[in-house]
């Protein structure tokens, strides 16, 4: 065991190791761009993730039209070739219809937030870890994108970036677990901090607390930003209270909060350049 | 050229993980390709060699999603590292021993993960996780190593000597 103490090995591990400490702790000096390593890789991976990307979205849709048509055979077994090819026809133009519609409400955000100027982009790729909800998007310095930009979809809130590459911003979205926002309750403007939580960013959702007992909340009532913190500008949609308690001190409501994005299926989005 | 492949192979996992992660993923569980073949790799090859990728690993992780840079590359490093050491304590290389060292390797990392989420962010309940997300993410990544083992195994060892057992 000592020989190892003294091999050379275990000198350049060492090394490697203080070395890496050493820029862990560099590292948490933020920046507003990604580091040029980090923007190089970023820059070069993020069109093969694209296309990587858009495979899961074949394949996804592939499965997904299987598992219909063998249903639709149990129930249907007289169904002609016509009416398949008619349906496929609908399918893609209800896919066609679909995605119009997403880019018609991104493009009425636009005129909703004219103060803003506003970027269109596509996420690429998602963070696969279970502790995190962030995902990367194709627009980055040279599409005018800094850190901490505000990310919305027609549907509402999305999150920030939190990193900017050439070509590619990582997003952190609201309900990940480092995420926190101020918030008011639209109907009686009482205001609280949404939050992300690790339990609850798996169902999509995320936390809403520091909600007075005074306040007159009710479930089904809208939650938007409050402009309070410094990131998100004020009256962005987040979403829907879905259940309401008392906390474990009996000080606060809280409360989850159902998001108004769908977080699994997002794929277009808008990002307000909130420094411009 | 064994390395350029085992590179590629090591980007192809990374890419994997991020673009295709929530489709193959069951119940919220997602398998982490790059663990799958750091650990193939570091069973199959030296024990330089195995730090050498599973520090390339990290570091690419670091580079791509990371926040603190260097996080990543030390789990990924150390993970490599103890999976070679333990290939050097039962010096039998199957697909039952790998799959059961990066069942315990991924067990660790994201136990790690979990941890420093409730350290930094004071976020999640530890024993929740652990059989709601650390356990079953461990076990679908042994299975996924299962799979990959031949072909990373292959892959990673030296001509001379494929086809032999270690």
């Amino acid at each position: 065991m000592s020989n190892f103490f003294k091999s050379k090995f275990f000198i350049i591990l060492a090394i490697v190791t203080v070395v890496i400490l050493i820029l862990m702790a560099v590292s948490t000096i933020t920046t507003d761009r990604a580091n040029p390593a980090g923007d190089a890789v970023g820059t070069v991976m993020s069109p093969v993730q694209r296309v990587f990307r858009s495979i899961g979205d074949a394949t996804g849709n592939f499965f997904g039209r299987f598992r219909s048509n063998a249903s639709y055979r149990e129930e249907n077994e007289q169904l002609s070739a016509r009416v398949a090819q008619l349906e496929e026809e609908t399918r893609e133009l209800n896919a066609l219809r679909n995605e119009n519609e997403r880019l018609r409400g991104l493009l009425s955000l636009g005129e909703t937030y004219t103060e803003y100027e506003m970027v269109g982009a596509r996420v690429i790729a998602k963070d696969p870890g279970a502790w995190y909800s962030a995902f990367k998007i194709d627009k980055g310095t040279t599409s005018g994108i800094r850190k901490n930009d505000v990310v919305m979809t027609s549907a509402g809130l999305v999150g920030y970036v939190y990193e900017v590459g050439t070509t590619w911003s990582n997003v952190v979205s609201v309900i990940d677990s480092r995420s926190a926002a101020g918030c008011v309750i639209e109907r009686t403007g009482d205001t609280a901090v949404v939050e992300g939580s690790v339990e609850l960013m798996n169902e999509g959702n995320c936390h809403l607390l520091y909600l007075s007992r005074d306040a007159g909340v009710a479930v089904g009532d809208f939650v938007e930003t409050s402009g309070l913190g410094g990131i998100y500008p004020e009256g962005l949609l987040i979403g829907k209270i879905k259940t309401l308690s008392v906390d474990s001190q009996g000080l606060y409501y809280e409360a989850v909060v159902e998001p108004a994005v769908d977080f699994e299926r997002i794929s277009e989005v808008m990002v307000i350049k909130t420094e411009a | 050229m064994r390395h350029v492949w085992k590179t590629l192979v090591l980007l192809l996992a990374l890419v994997i993980d991020s673009a295709l992660g929530s489709y193959i993923g069951i119940l919220d569980i997602s398998p982490s390709f790059l663990l799958v073949t750091v650990i193939a790799m570091a069973m199959a090859g030296e024990f330089a060699e195995a730090g050498i990728y599973g520090l390339a690993a990290g570091v690419l992780w670091d580079l791509l999603w990371g926040r603190t840079f260097g996080f990543y590359s030390l789990l990924y490093l150390y993970a490599a590292l103890g999976a070679r050491a333990f290939l050097e304590m039962v010096y039998k290389n199957t697909p039952v021993i790998t799959a059961g060292i990066t069942f315990a390797a991924s067990l660790l990392c994201e136990a790690v993960l979990c941890l420093v989420n409730f350290t930094i962010w004071g976020q999640g309940n530890f024993w929740y996780d652990l059989f709601r997300y650390i356990i079953p993410t461990a076990a679908y990544t042994a299975i996924v190593q299962m799979l990959l083992f031949f072909p990373i195994t292959r892959l990673s060892r030296p001509k001379e000597e494929r086809g032999t057992r270690l």
